[in-house]
């Protein structure tokens, strides 16, 4: 065979081959023969301090002031972590306890309203009872988000109405009174 | 076929040269040579004259003018040539290419334990994300940890035997091996996070999860379904914050209504299509 045959050959048996879709390297989560564990994603070695602990462990310790931005996200990520317990209003009738799972309190009973925003951090952060810890699925500045809107949460069940603007009052549908 | 076997030679020339000879073999060769340039032989005179032609080498040594030192060569090639046009019909005139056999779309695939989108997401109401709790801020949707189905089956389905990988994953630390439903090639960069964050819902890749049993391929995954989107992303676009949400034919229902959302947000997010449909928008 001429050798552009042979090139013409090869090149069509190689079209054949999906080396370039399958390449020779680890992919996240993806089992590796590297290591003896058999993982690609191998954890950090015992001590190692991440460079943006710091700032986490700041984002952990310091409250952050209250804003509707803040309650807005806190409402965002309290609707994906905790409503399938805690349910939309806080009261603890959510999907999961429904199928079996043990109810957890609910936010507007006493001890927890008179409780302060870190506690609730503190809960996300390293769990509660039957809770789990939630830090690996929740940033820091998250959890306060989660409590201040925690809070937002008691206060609509017990704020009093004369509290209300007229303007909030008409837009709740409560007209002008009480 | 014939132009290929002979190229610098026309049929007429040769029979003029031919008509010269008088010997038995010259006549056998014109006999020959008329019955390929359609003399009036039908298909089994013309297959005989073609075997004596081709033994004809003791003859007046014509074949070795007839066929040039290349045409076995330039045959092989055309063989080989509609071969190929064969093959290339059957993949993507026929259809194999867009098949779901190519494709796996609608193809369950078999995993560890037989996880139930339609059940976690569509019944419970679990948010995409309390799971995939990276696809807002990388490339991945990642995995979730063992840890993250434990959060509720340390208490719930506590001694079912579907669930006992997960309980083993839990006490070895060894991760459960899923296999993956959705993956683009290698050569490909997907990067979740800029999807979500411009609103491309979870189910316009993913299709229904919520009504999906075990979990299968909802869309191809080839390039030009990519580009589909890429070429005219405004009306794949949704609110980012109700990314997750996997119903969406009330909107699609009243394309009026919605008809400026898309364009505006494509001006608001700076998206520029002609970029999207570079090479090195998703090829590194």
């Amino acid at each position: 065979m001429r050798p552009w045959s042979v090139a013409l050959l090869a090149g069509v048996l190689l079209s054949g081959c999906n080396e370039m879709g399958r390449q020779p390297r680890y992919d996240s989560s993806e089992p590796s023969r590297l290591f003896a564990d058999g993982k690609s994603l191998q954890s950090a070695p015992e001590g190692t301090v991440a460079q943006d602990a710091p700032a986490r462990l700041a984002a952990l310790t310091t409250r952050p002031p209250m804003s509707a931005a803040l309650l807005q996200r806190g409402q965002e990520r309290y609707a994906i972590n905790c409503v399938p317990c805690h349910d939309l209003a806080g009261d603890g009738h959510g999907t999961v306890p429904a199928r079996g799972f043990p109810q957890p309190p609910s936010f507007h009973e006493p001890r927890l309203v008179a409780a302060n925003s870190a506690y609730f951090v503190d809960v996300i952060t390293y769990g509660h009872g039957v809770m789990y810890s939630y830090a690996a699925r929740v940033e820091p500045a998250d959890r306060w988000a989660i409590a201040a809107y925690v809070r937002a949460l008691q206060l609509a069940r017990r704020a009093p109405a004369d509290a209300l603007s007229n303007a909030d009052r008409q837009a709740l549908g409560g007209g002008n009174g009480s | 076929m014939i132009a290929a076997l002979f190229p610098d030679r026309t049929a007429e020339a040769l029979l003029i040269h031919l008509s010269g000879q008088e010997s038995e073999a010259a006549a056998h060769e014109k006999d020959c040579l008329a019955a390929i340039f359609g003399a009036k032989l039908g298909w089994h005179g013309c297959k005989d004259a073609l075997g004596a032609l081709l033994q004809g080498n003791k003859g007046t040594g014509l074949l070795a003018q007839i066929f040039t030192a290349s045409a076995d060569t330039r045959l092989r090639a055309v063989l080989f040539l509609a071969a190929l046009v064969g093959v290339f019909l059957i993949v993507f005139g026929g259809g194999f290419a867009e098949s779901t056999f190519l494709t796996a779309v609608g193809w369950f695939r078999d995993q560890p334990v037989p996880f139930s989108h339609q059940h976690h997401v569509g019944s419970l109401g679990i948010d995409c994300r309390y799971c995939h709790s990276g696809v807002e801020t990388s490339d991945r949707a990642t995995f979730p940890p063992t840890h993250t189905c434990m959060t509720c089956h340390s208490q719930i389905w506590t001694g079912a035997p579907i669930l006992a990988p997960v309980r083993q994953s839990m006490l070895t630390g060894k991760p459960i091996e899923w296999n993956r439903v959705s993956a683009v090639p290698d050569y490909v960069y997907f990067n979740h996070s800029i999807h979500i964050d411009r609103g491309v819902p979870c189910v316009t890749c993913h299709g229904r999860i919520d009504q999906m049993p075990l979990t299968a391929r909802a869309k191809p995954f080839q390039m030009q379904w990519c580009l589909d989107c890429h070429r005219d992303p405004a009306p794949h676009l949704r609110p980012p914050e109700q990314v997750t949400r996997m119903d969406w034919s009330d909107w699609e229902r009243d394309p009026e209504a919605h008809k400026d959302y898309g364009a505006l947000m494509v001006q608001a997010y700076g998206i520029e299509p002609a970029k999207l449909i570079q090479c090195n928008t998703c090829h590194r």
